[in-house]
């Protein structure tokens, strides 16, 4: 396998949420323009990245429920098409090979089967980290004490 | 005995909220000024005396006076109606104390409403209920209040504070002053004139003994038939007597209506003449206002565009907000690119030494020999460039086998890992860029972010506030009449009533000469006929005629000459007052002249001292002259009025010469006046005063000052008027 | 109604007076003894006004003055 065709595949992969999630999902997004009270991302994956970097810093893993009881959405590679936007995101979860339980020498070695579970653990990586912003979120949105204002994403995102 | 109101409190209603004793207002004899800006309580304290008059109030969004029920919910105080749950009621009244020598009264009107549904500004969301007027007494020596029970005494009670013939003068908002005493109407002088004097009872002995005359002439006639020494010319004069007097009666009657179209000509063009500056006025501010509201809807739309634009600053490669905190990528990811490259290329390394394509083939270049030579030696099984055999299998011919795969074999460049991930690794780094080079800045970023958001803020409130001052202004200049009118329609409006003047005037001249003709020949045709009359009718009648014509003669100049006493008597006060009023001015030294126009109607013009008309547009001026009738016609009525004035004066109309006049002159005529004024107001100021107001605060006239202030800043719902007293 | 007032008023008529020979104004009131007929019947037509009779009830009193029918 070919580094390009490494990343096709890695980009061609639907992340995914948990549809308790799909609440907060609407009160911060506004794809399709709803208004809330509260400021919001465009698209859901701006919500998704916000939530997975957030789950980040506060170390924040949390595991998805049974596959039905969730869904998908956009693929890594439409997100900011023309953006180095995903190059970065890799970049994250590339240095954190050891905890997803991979090594970058031994993939060069791999069979195509097992680069392909190379590359689902780092999509559950993903999934788990912005499920734990979610919820997160959630929580505080519960508790009420998300910020009302247009810098409600930056002052959460600056501790 | 003078009335003199002792305090006004209000209870939730505007936005005084709160109950009576604590929004409560009070006053001594002399002159309290209320200081309110608009907003803030200037045209509820009309709106109190309206109810108490009248059980109505003016709804200032249509300028229109409304009763108390249909428009009650719009009253009570928002923060109140806010407070109140489905199912609770609240009371919204007035509280007035006013004595008047003997007693003192305290008078509460009030209604309950209840609510009944969501929504707190619909009127159907509220049930209302008028409370019973509550009037109360004491004579000032027992402390106590007693109540009236009295339905009537109640009512009178209440119409005493202000006579109701002379509310209209005693009580008036700043633009009312206008219509009071509308100049351009013959009627609005016509009936101060009536209040003033009995001069009703000269129109009905006028009439009556007009009456007596014609009687008497026909009694006096019939004698004159029945007579033997009746001749055809006595006949014929009588006869002539009569046509003329039926075409007298005609020349009359017309001469009433052309007077009629000149009374409503000249009234349109005083309309059209106060109007016309304020036409000017409100077309100046109409612009200023249309740039300022393009501006301001710019201006928020630029501001929202803007917030709506902060969260885009996390996944904009500009700002990249979202590395914020993930400083330590950069190392990390660098640090294991390069370990991953050692291993990879060591492997590289190994296999090189195995397995390297090249290892012979250094020295030639990757398409020499070319691909189609290098065929055919092995199809030739020869090579030609030692010219020795090279049978298949032998390890010449493998050489040449692999030279000839070499470019393959370099696209390939053998497989040394099963997956060469290194380009992926380093294509991350190089294109991951703008989202790392500039953690560093991200802080600054969101400062940057803030300070533009704030300056875009305060621009737009800045504009805001601009734009309300414009509208406040607007809001002012009251326009009688169609507001759509432009400047071009109000001038050919004001060319037609002008030439409606000039033609009815010709035919009011016109008019009068006949008549004046005809009452001559009617006077002539009298001697004759008396002349002619048979010397033996009996004295009586020709007496009797006699004394009636003089009589509704003399009636009649009686009654012309207590209105034009009358008449007189108000120029003279009008003056005293108006040069009082602008004793301060720099137009003092002119007079105040009322003159008949020749429809009758009264115009009051101002002379220099040299005699000429000063034609002084300004609101202030205009008003003045107003008032110094008003004035007049209160000095007029007693040689003291004992009742207080409430009124609202714009003394930045009056322009600052005319405001100390102002004062003075109405501390003089009204025994109690209690005047709200806004252009006082200065916001910054520590006693929210400015220097004018603060030279009237000084004034001994001066016994009273209250500041009312609207809390700033918050919702409607929360909007409440507080009032600081300063003196 | 102040009826000696609208009397004097009335009677403050220079060529009135002089036409028939009318002195001392202020000292005139609606009251009898009158000064002359004219002052009499003025007097009548205020009074009986006042009093809210007729016009044609007064008229009838005028002519009585004057001993007409």
């Amino acid at each position: 396998m070919t580094s390009q065709e490494f990343k096709s595949n890695l980009l061609i992969k639907r992340p995914r949420y948990a549809n308790s999630r799909i609440p907060i999902i609407e009160i911060l997004a506004n794809k399709g323009s709803r208004t809330s009270e509260y400021s919001q991302f465009g698209p859901i994956y701006e919500l998704y990245i916000y939530a997975f970097m957030l789950g980040l810093k506060n170390n924040l893993r949390l595991p998805l429920p049974p596959r039905d009881l969730t869904t998908d959405f956009l693929e890594l590679g439409k997100w900011k098409r023309d953006s180095a936007l995903v190059d970065f995101l890799m970049m994250i979860i590339f240095t954190r090979s050891e905890e997803i339980g991979f090594d970058w020498n031994e993939m060069e070695d791999m069979q195509e089967a097992d680069l392909n579970i190379v590359i689902s653990k780092v999509i559950t990586f993903i999934e788990e980290y912005a499920n734990g912003g979610l919820e997160h979120l959630h929580d505080l949105l519960d508790k009420g004490q998300l910020e009302n204002s247009h810098y409600m994403f930056i002052d959460l995102y600056k501790n | 005995m003078a009335s003199i109101i002792n305090s006004i409190s209000f209870k939730n209603f505007f936005n005084y909220y709160g109950d009576y004793f604590e929004t409560r207002y009070d006053f001594e004899e002399g002159v309290n000024i209320i200081v309110a800006d608009n907003g803030a309580g200037k045209s509820k304290f009309f709106n109190a005396f309206l109810w108490l008059f009248y059980d109505q109030i003016l709804d200032s969004d249509d300028k229109i006076k409304k009763g108390i029920k249909d428009i009650a919910v719009k009253i009570i105080s928002d923060k109140a109606k806010n407070e109140t749950p489905i199912g609770g009621s609240i009371e919204t009244g007035i509280q007035i104390e006013y004595s008047n020598g003997r007693f003192k009264y305290q008078i509460t009107k009030s209604f309950t409403a209840t609510r009944i549904s969501e929504s707190i500004t619909s009127f159907d969301s509220w049930q209302i209920t008028i409370n019973d007027i509550e009037v109360n007494r004491t004579d000032h020596v027992l402390p106590r209040y007693t109540p009236v029970y009295d339905a009537d005494e109640k009512l009178n009670i209440i119409k005493q504070l202000i006579r109701p013939d002379l509310r209209q003068y005693s009580f008036f908002q700043g633009e009312e002053v206008d219509s009071i005493i509308d100049f351009g109407k013959k009627s609005s002088i016509e009936e101060a004139v009536r209040t003033l004097t009995d001069i009703s009872n000269y129109e009905e002995l006028v009439s009556l003994t007009k009456y007596f005359k014609d009687k008497a002439e026909i009694d006096l006639n019939k004698q004159t038939k029945s007579n033997t020494d009746h001749n055809d010319r006595l006949e014929k004069a009588i006869k002539l007597k009569k046509d003329e007097g039926d075409k007298l009666d005609i020349e009359i009657i017309k001469l009433g209506e052309f007077e009629k179209l000149y009374d409503a000509a000249e009234q349109e063009k005083n309309e059209l003449e106060q109007n016309f500056s304020n036409a000017e006025k409100r077309n100046e501010l109409d612009n200023k206002i249309k740039e300022k509201n393009r501006k301001t809807t710019d201006a928020g739309n630029e501001y929202n565009d803007f917030l709506e634009s902060i969260n885009n600053r996390f996944f904009d490669g500009n700002f990249s907000w979202i590395s914020l905190g993930f400083d330590n990528v950069i190392d990390d990811f660098q640090g294991k690119i390069q370990k991953f490259r050692e291993i990879h290329y060591e492997k590289k390394a190994l296999l090189n030494i195995n397995n390297d394509p090249n290892k012979h083939f250094h020295f030639l270049p990757v398409n020499s020999p070319d691909s189609v030579s290098l065929k055919s030696m092995l199809d030739d099984q020869h090579c030609y460039v030692c010219n020795r055999p090279a049978l298949e299998g032998s390890e010449e011919y493998d050489f040449i086998v692999r030279l000839k795969n070499r470019p393959v074999e370099i696209k390939n460049e053998t497989e040394y890992v099963k997956n060469n991930l290194d380009s992926f690794f380093s294509d991350l780094q190089i294109n991951a860029q703008p989202f790392y080079n500039k953690i560093s800045n991200i802080t600054d970023s969101i400062l940057q972010t803030r300070e533009k958001e704030t300056a875009l803020s305060d621009r737009l409130t800045k504009l805001k506030k601009e734009l309300k001052s414009l509208k406040d202004q607007r809001k002012d200049i009251l326009i009688s009449g169609s507001n759509g009118e432009d400047s071009l329609t109000i001038i050919n409006r004001y060319k037609g009533a002008i030439r409606r003047i000039s033609e009815s005037s010709i035919q009011i001249e016109r008019l009068k000469e006949n008549i004046k003709k005809y009452k001559n020949n009617i006077h002539n045709t009298e001697k004759e006929i008396q002349s002619l009359r048979p010397s033996n009718i009996p004295e009586g009648y020709l007496l009797n005629y006699d004394i009636c014509s003089d009589l509704a003669d003399s009636t009649e100049k009686a009654k012309d000459r207590v209105f034009d006493n009358m008449v007189s008597l108000l120029e003279q006060y009008a003056n005293e007052h108006f040069q009082s009023l602008i004793k301060y001015n720099d137009l003092a030294g002119g007079i105040l002249k009322f003159e008949k126009s020749p429809s009758g109607s009264i115009l009051f013009n101002y002379m220099d001292s040299k005699g000429n008309v000063v034609h002084g547009s300004s609101e202030g001026f205009q008003r003045m002259k107003k008032f110094s009738v008003v004035m007049a016609v209160i000095s007029a009525n007693t040689a003291k009025y004992n009742y207080p004035l409430l009124a609202d004066a714009p003394i930045s109309a009056f322009g600052e010469g005319f405001t100390e006049g102002f004062f003075e002159a109405t501390g003089n005529v009204f025994p109690q006046s209690i005047v709200l004024v806004k252009d006082l107001y200065k916001g910054n100021d520590k006693m929210k005063i400015n220097d004018l107001g603060k030279k009237l605060l000084k004034d001994p006239l001066v016994k009273t000052m209250y500041v009312n202030q609207v809390t700033e800043g918050v919702e409607q719902v929360d909007l409440i008027t507080t009032k600081i007293k300063l003196k | 109604m102040d009826r000696n007032k609208v009397l004097k008023e009335i009677l403050a008529d220079e060529e009135l007076c002089k036409k028939y020979k009318i002195k001392e104004v202020e000292k005139l009131t609606t009251n009898a003894p009158y000064y002359n007929k004219l002052v009499e019947i003025l007097s009548v037509v205020i009074n009986e006004n006042d009093n809210n009779l007729s016009d044609s009830q007064i008229y009838k009193k005028i002519k009585n003055i004057h001993n007409i029918g």
